[in-house]
């Protein structure tokens, strides 16, 4: 197995928390929005990941293969002068749940600076390799 | 990016070094060979080593020689100029706005900046075994 391999493994790691990030920062932005491109209330998502084998020798690295929305039903508010109420003056709020959004965050920073030292060790290792040579 | 040019010129340089000290092996072989020719001792194996080794450095992909050690010298040598440009690519790309992220451009400089260091451990050997034949009194 090769050191950049390591790396390799490393990086799709970063790349997917980084991911994660863009869903909880998505999910936290969009927790008052009533109207969305896809037509209706946002619907708060999480991410899927998969595992990706990377390497000759079966290590896996990680890829997010896409999201699934999370969270109950939305929150149905009385506002009859918001421009998205319904007929009986409902304006249907995102169900996001800001504590577990937040959370989350926080596991995908720590992640992400699991994978950024996993990244150090396996550099690290190369230039120990090479000073072997010296 | 300047930075990242500065170490494709560097890349180059250790290629011509490798060329250099593969022609002055041909020609150390070919000496070697000469002169030991003229005695009573058979030409030593190293020699003839060496001799055929000689001008793999310039061409890489020639295929007449096999798999020498300087085959092997610029396969990783192209493979490090491989690194080193996709390094420049990716920082080229994220200075102009591209989407790449930074740990990206940052694992691709590293790639590079390992590859290159090992590149340069090879060559300081390479030097150091040549200065060493250098040193030979005949």
């Amino acid at each position: 197995m090769s050191v950049f391999d390591t790396i390799r493994i490393a990086a799709s790691g970063l790349t997917a928390e980084r991911f994660r990030m863009d869903v909880a920062a998505s999910n936290l932005a969009n927790s008052r929005s009533t109207r969305s491109s896809a037509g209706g209330v946002y619907q708060p998502t999480a991410p899927v990941f998969e595992a990706l084998p990377m390497s000759p020798d079966g290590a896996q690295g990680v890829a997010a293969v896409g999201v699934t929305p999370i969270g109950g039903d939305p929150i149905k508010v009385y506002d009859p002068t918001h421009p998205d109420a319904d007929a009986k003056g409902f304006v249907t709020y995102p169900d996001v749940d800001a504590a577990a959004q937040m959370t989350d965050l926080m596991g995908a920073s720590r992640s992400y600076s699991m994978n950024a030292t996993v990244t150090q060790a396996a550099k690290q290792s190369a230039l120990d390799a090479i000073e072997l040579g010296r | 990016m300047s930075g990242v040019s500065a170490i494709g010129g560097i890349s180059s340089i250790l290629r011509s070094t490798v060329d250099a000290v593969g022609g002055a092996g041909a020609a150390g072989g070919a000496t070697a060979s000469a002169t030991v020719g003229g005695g009573t001792i058979a030409p030593a194996t190293p020699a003839g080593g060496i001799g055929s080794i000689g001008g793999v450095g310039s061409s890489p992909d020639a295929s007449s020689s096999g798999n020498s050690f300087l085959d092997a010298i610029g396969n990783a040598l192209g493979e490090l100029n491989t690194q080193v440009n996709g390094a420049d690519t990716a920082m080229a790309s994220f200075a102009a706005g591209g989407s790449a992220d930074i740990h990206t451009v940052m694992l691709d400089l590293q790639q590079a900046s390992i590859g290159l260091k090992t590149g340069i451990a090879v060559r300081d050997k390479l030097l150091e075994a040549y200065q060493e034949l250098m040193r030979i009194q005949v």
